[in-house]
């Protein structure tokens, strides 16, 4: 009855999952499950439900990972060796107070539409020169944190502070360049017409060609902004969004639209501007595209932030690897004890065994129990990650 | 702002559909009134020609004033407000920009009118009076800007559009515009001679005769221009 993602959810919520809806349940689970003589769990643990914090804490701690697992306002965070990739000399960690800036920090942001939480308490530090990727289903939330962060939307509660100030300030300075989803453009002006104009608008802003250059609209700089395609016209926003020559880029869904050889550009670009400093904040759906450009993946799901993370620690929270087997009369908290194993599915008597160590697991499992067959062992990759630390809404 | 105001410079200048509409209808209406149907409006010992002309060149800056909203109505609803709220121009710098372009843009439709009542009706009036119906005519329409923006920051796209065509024909025709408020009933005349339109044509009209606009038709005007700023600053406020 009761299934609880219990190393990665508790920390947010104790949200039940069922898997007669979930989609790692196979098909041939679903069958078994059809004869409604067993129902499905998930990872349940009994302490888990009645002292879900410090189990979590305990877990997670000795699972060894970086990542941050929050409830209510009280992070918890670990790192562990998994974090190389973040806490090296030159890349401040985010969270180092004293050591860096934070270039974007968010304190208990909520925002409501009507009955609807699209943000629930968010919290959210991002450090000059990070480039943090903002991950989610649709209505997750990306795009309110991020209107936020930019002033577009106050939040209900809490409060949003960029560059160091409020997010409206910051812009009025010039030192955000934002990439809308929705932003539409004049069609009856030339491309290098509404470059130079937005250009205008800045303080110290790029030379008009060199954004449309970086950008990849040089080719068509010439013609109205209503005769280009989808694509050239994502282009054009990212040079409006990289014309006022930004200390903060905040990018929503930036290669919506764009062909492969655009987004390289656009990455590329983007690159190069957190290579000398500045910082990077995106909202995507592309998982490839998290993995390979950010340093950090925030991943939301129901307006909460449910993990925060290196790349390859978020990927490692659900388990680098999936173990499946066959097995009579297994007890869910004993497989949950066994080494490396993070997380419990079982269903009737087939089991599935998320795991960061999957020798150890096998090891022990072939050690307690005689009667495991039919082993496979499947990788996790990070679509599966999201899935499953999104509940399944992805 | 000034690179934005530029730019909206720019696309006033560019419009053909807009040219189109707010000074090629405006002299096509003033012909078929005048050399067509002969429907020349009647006016106090006025040459009908000029008067008319006077009547559809204000006819024409008054669409170009509220047209102003569309443009906002139009740009709220696809998104570039969107894309400028996230820039340094203060929202503030948006409105003041589309309202001075939109001010320019409001010339081309005086001027067009009053060279078609001198060249193809032989209006004849002394040179220092073509100069004041141009500047009379472009305050006269200044409260049709204010009620524009309202509009735009109430209604979006293709809604605002179709309200304020409805609103620009109704307030012209109540205005005496198209004809003569002496056709009218008194009671609807009364109406009529406080309505925004009739007061800024009566600007116009003045003078043709010669005279200088009198206190009430300012005052008129102005509480007019009051009302419409205060309605536009409320639903901008709103908006943004």
């Amino acid at each position: 009855m009761f299934g609880y993602y219990v190393t990665f959810r508790l920390g947010v919520s104790l949200r039940k999952v069922s898997l007669g809806n979930h989609p790692l349940r196979s098909p041939s689970t679903a069958m078994a499950t059809g004869t409604g003589t067993s129902r499905t769990t998930v990872a349940s643990t009994s302490t888990a439900t009645t002292s879900p914090t410090p189990m979590t804490r305990k877990r997670a701690a000795a699972a060894g990972h970086p990542t941050e697992v929050r409830r209510s306002g009280h992070d918890i965070r670990h790192t562990g060796p998994a974090d190389v990739r973040h806490y090296t000399a030159d890349t401040p960690a985010p969270h180092a107070v004293g050591m860096t800036k934070n270039a974007w920090e968010m304190r208990a942001v909520t925002k409501r539409y009507g009955p609807v939480t699209a943000l629930g308490g968010v919290d959210l530090d991002v450090g000059e020169g990070q480039t943090v990727a903002v991950l989610g289903p649709n209505g997750a939330g990306k795009s309110t944190l991020l209107s936020i962060g930019l002033g577009l939307l106050a939040p209900g509660s809490g409060t949003a502070r960029v560059l160091g100030r409020t997010p409206v300030e910051a812009l009025r300075s010039g030192r955000v360049g934002a990439l809308l989803q929705e932003a539409g453009l004049p069609d009856d002006v030339r491309v290098a017409e509404l470059v130079t104009a937005v250009a205008g608008m800045y303080p110290e802003p790029l030379p008009a060609a060199r954004a449309m250059r970086a950008a990849g609209v040089e080719e068509f700089a010439g013609r109205p902004v209503g005769r280009l395609s989808g694509g050239q016209r994502q282009r054009v926003r990212f040079a409006l969004c990289l014309v006022g020559d930004p200390d903060l880029l905040v990018l929503d869904e930036p290669t919506a639209g764009l062909d492969v050889e655009g987004r390289r550009a656009l990455w590329h670009e983007v690159r190069s501007r957190t290579a000398a400093g500045r910082t990077a904040v995106f909202a995507t759906h592309y998982l490839a595209e998290a993995e390979e450009y950010a340093d950090r993946v925030v991943l939301l799901a129901g307006g909460e932030v449910v993990a925060d993370g290196p790349v390859a620690a978020v990927k490692a929270m659900v388990g680098g690897t999936e173990v499946r087997c066959t097995l009579d009369g297994a007890d869910p908290a004993a497989l949950e004890a066994l080494p490396g194993v993070r997380q419990v599915g079982l269903e009737g008597r087939a089991v599935t065994l998320r795991t960061s160590d999957s020798d150890a697991t096998l090891r022990a499992l072939f050690t307690a129990y005689d009667g495991v067959s039919g082993v496979r062992l499947e990788d996790t990759d990070l679509e599966r990650a999201f899935v499953t630390l999104t509940g399944g809404r992805g | 702002m000034g690179s934005y105001l530029r730019l909206e410079l720019l696309r006033a200048l560019r419009n053909p559909v807009g040219l189109v509409m707010l000074t090629g209808f405006p002299v096509l209406l003033y012909l078929l009134w005048t050399k067509v149907l002969d429907l020349a409006q009647a006016g106090r010992g006025v040459d009908p020609a000029a008067y008319t002309m006077v009547s559809m060149a204000t006819y024409g800056a008054m669409g170009g004033a509220l047209f102003v909203g569309g443009a906002i109505a139009l740009e709220r609803g696809n998104g570039w407000l969107r894309q400028l709220a996230v820039t340094p121009l203060p929202a503030h710098g948006y409105v003041t920009a589309k309202l001075v372009s939109g001010a320019a843009g409001v010339v081309p439709s005086i001027v067009v009118v009053l060279a078609a009542g001198a060249l193809l009706n032989g209006v004849r009036l002394p040179l220092g009076t073509w100069a004041a119906l141009v500047a009379l005519i472009w305050v006269g329409v200044l409260p049709f800007a204010a009620l524009g923006v309202a509009f735009g920051y109430t209604l979006k796209g293709q809604v605002a559009s179709v309200a304020m065509i409805a609103v620009y024909f109704g307030l012209s025709v109540l205005g005496g515009l198209w004809l003569p408020v002496t056709a009218m009933p008194a009671a609807m005349r009364t109406l009529a001679e406080y309505s925004p339109a009739y007061q800024a044509g009566s600007l116009g009209w003045g003078a043709l005769e010669g005279r200088l606009p009198g206190g009430v038709p300012l005052a008129v005007l102005a509480l007019w221009t009051l009302l419409f700023a205060s309605l536009a600053l409320w639903r901008y406020r709103r908006a943004v």
